[in-house]
């Protein structure tokens, strides 16, 4: 049994600029999400999977195959890409036939599917046989969605698919993209917003400056990150003595004073190292120590702190 | 994420479509991206152009004015130029657009969906220019050009062979380079005007001889042209032949290379 992403040691380079760093990472069945700020490498590593460009080296493995001039492996993908640029002359219906036929339907096949993948996108009868180029953003997203439907893929893998939708057509195409996952089909959407996918990805991978940060489930990530960069907060009755005992000690990064509350906010050097020593510290210092309170941050918070 | 339970994928049963259903695919998206009320005025001045300029200079000296505009401007210039501007793009233009992605990312070998995006293109000005050509001799009628009826098949022909010669030809070096424009101009003073122009054996490197030699079939053409130093079947095939060939090697360029932007924005 294969994943159906699996990428290792992968890296491409732009001449001297940087696209993706030596990643590894696979990617199972369902809905995995994406994540990343503008430029970590994401519509990198989905060219690398829709087969648009070849890796500078390390291995890029789709369905068990390298995608590049690969029609076995293409056939089997549906790709959404960035950006509102479409054959703008063209209406929708006569779009999606013609990429239907590409995919390798027959006329027939490509014209009813085209019907129904319109109206599974939600876009509604009466604009069906306008030209593309007069559609508002959201309108030519949801387009868009259906030509990579259309054939029926067995991988999806949208690239800022929410990019101009209103929050009614970001429900109505998230909730596509569930009954999608629902009926086996594989997905890979990226957003450079976490919540947008929080909700509705199990998995998610997580990347910033080329490099993958975290890929896993989101409880995982969650573990994961929770590790990087860890603030507990500590009320006591000397919080200079207990923040030097503790620096001494080589359990945390920094401290902030807090006069007012008696409080130190600590940055943890190795969050575990510090729950296993710190009540020794504390007894060393002859601190009194009212309350101590860790940082709960949600993953949102946690993407945000580790990606800037 | 390691997932050691990972799924296995479901049987491919159809690879991908066959050529004559892609053909008829990109046809439709070429011809349809074509034909619309934006384009359309450009493309009645490309068709009517020509015929007006002869009508117009033409007057005097009927067969000689009509000639120069049919052979020299027309086969000579204008087709070639056509060639370089619109058949050295195409893949170009659609990647700085940003609709290259829905094409290139369907179940089509790499040198497949270039032979049948480079056919469709040609296909259309191939149809363009007939009627252009019809409409220049037309013009000739109208001016009284002795047996111009004579003139339809020897220009059609050569016409035709043109473009697929320079459409293959401007394919390859719009692959090979982003200034085509450059290299076709310096290929076309150097290798069309240049050694096409001297009047020995060594201009059947140049294609614009090729096309003199099949319209020379027409006896005024021959006259005007004096470019006898060949057979027009052969030369048809010579114009053919390059085509295809310079067609198929910009294919393999494309196979092996990479036209999806840079960097992530």
């Amino acid at each position: 049994m294969t994943p159906i992403i699996q990428a290792k040691g992968l890296s491409r380079f732009y001449g001297i600029v940087m696209g993706l760093n030596n990643v590894s990472f696979e990617i199972g069945d369902g809905l995995t999400g994406l994540v990343g700020p503008n430029g970590a490498g994401k519509t990198t590593l989905i060219r690398l999977i829709t087969g648009q460009i070849r890796p500078s080296a390390g291995d890029l493995l789709v369905f068990g195959q390298r995608p590049w001039n690969r029609p076995d492996v293409l056939r089997r993908i549906g790709y959404c890409p960035e950006g509102d640029a479409i054959h703008g002359e063209l209406n929708p219906i006569d779009w999606l036939v013609s990429l239907g036929c590409l995919s390798g339907l027959n006329k027939a096949t490509a014209l009813a599917r085209s019907v129904q993948m319109l109206d599974r996108v939600g876009l509604e009868a009466a604009h069906r046989r306008k030209s593309v180029g007069r559609f508002s953003k959201g309108m030519k997203q949801r387009v868009k969605l259906a030509q990579a439907l259309i054939h029926e893929p067995d991988l999806l893998v949208l690239d800022e698919p929410m990019n101009g939708l209103d929050p009614m057509g970001r429900r109505e195409i998230s909730d596509v993209l569930l009954k999608l996952a629902e009926g086996g089909v594989h997905i890979l959407i990226s957003s450079h917003i976490l919540p947008e996918l929080e909700s509705l990805c199990s998995q998610l991978v997580m990347m910033n400056w080329g490099r993958v940060l975290a890929a896993g489930s989101q409880q995982h990530i969650r573990n994961d990150l929770h590790t990087w960069s860890e603030r507990v907060t500590i009320r006591c009755d000397q919080p200079s003595v207990l923040a030097r005992h503790l620096l001494d000690g080589g359990l945390i990064r920094g401290f902030e004073i807090e006069p007012d509350s008696d409080a130190v906010i600590l940055t943890l050097q190795d969050p575990p190292d510090f729950y296993r020593r710190w009540t020794q510290v504390v007894l060393e210092s002859q601190v009194a120590v009212f309350e101590i309170r860790s940082e709960t941050r949600s993953l949102n918070q946690i993407f945000e702190r580790v990606t800037t | 994420m390691s997932r050691n339970e990972a799924v296995t994928p479901p049987p491919v049963s159809d690879v991908g479509p066959d050529l004559g259903q892609a053909a008829d695919a990109l046809w439709c998206l070429v011809w349809k991206s074509r034909l619309t009320v934006r384009r359309l005025p450009r493309m009645i001045i490309l068709v009517a152009l020509l015929p007006l300029l002869a009508l117009i200079t033409s007057s005097d000296s009927h067969i000689r004015g009509f000639l120069m505009i049919a052979l020299n401007f027309h086969l000579g210039i204008v087709i070639p130029l056509v060639c370089l501007i619109q058949m050295a793009a195409p893949i170009r233009d659609e990647a700085e657009q940003g609709t290259l992605p829905f094409l290139a990312t369907r179940p089509l070998p790499r040198t497949t969906f270039f032979l049948l995006l480079h056919g469709c293109h040609l296909l259309w000005l191939e149809i363009v220019f007939l009627v252009a050509g019809l409409l220049l001799l037309a013009a000739g009628f109208y001016l009284e050009v002795p047996d111009i009826t004579e003139m339809i098949g020897p220009f059609l022909l050569a016409q035709a062979g043109a473009l697929v010669a320079f459409s293959g030809l401007s394919a390859l070096i719009g692959l090979l380079t982003r200034r085509y424009l450059l290299l076709g101009l310096l290929y076309g003073s150097v290798i069309e005007v240049g050694i096409g122009g001297i009047p020995t054996n060594i201009n059947v490197l140049s294609l614009s001889h090729h096309v003199r030699v099949v319209v020379s079939v027409f006896d005024p053409a021959d006259l005007f042209l004096r470019s006898n130093s060949g057979t027009a079947l052969i030369s048809g095939l010579v114009l053919i032949a390059t085509g295809v060939i310079a067609a198929v090697l910009a294919a393999l360029v494309y196979r092996g290379r990479e036209f999806a932007g840079g960097p992530d924005a």
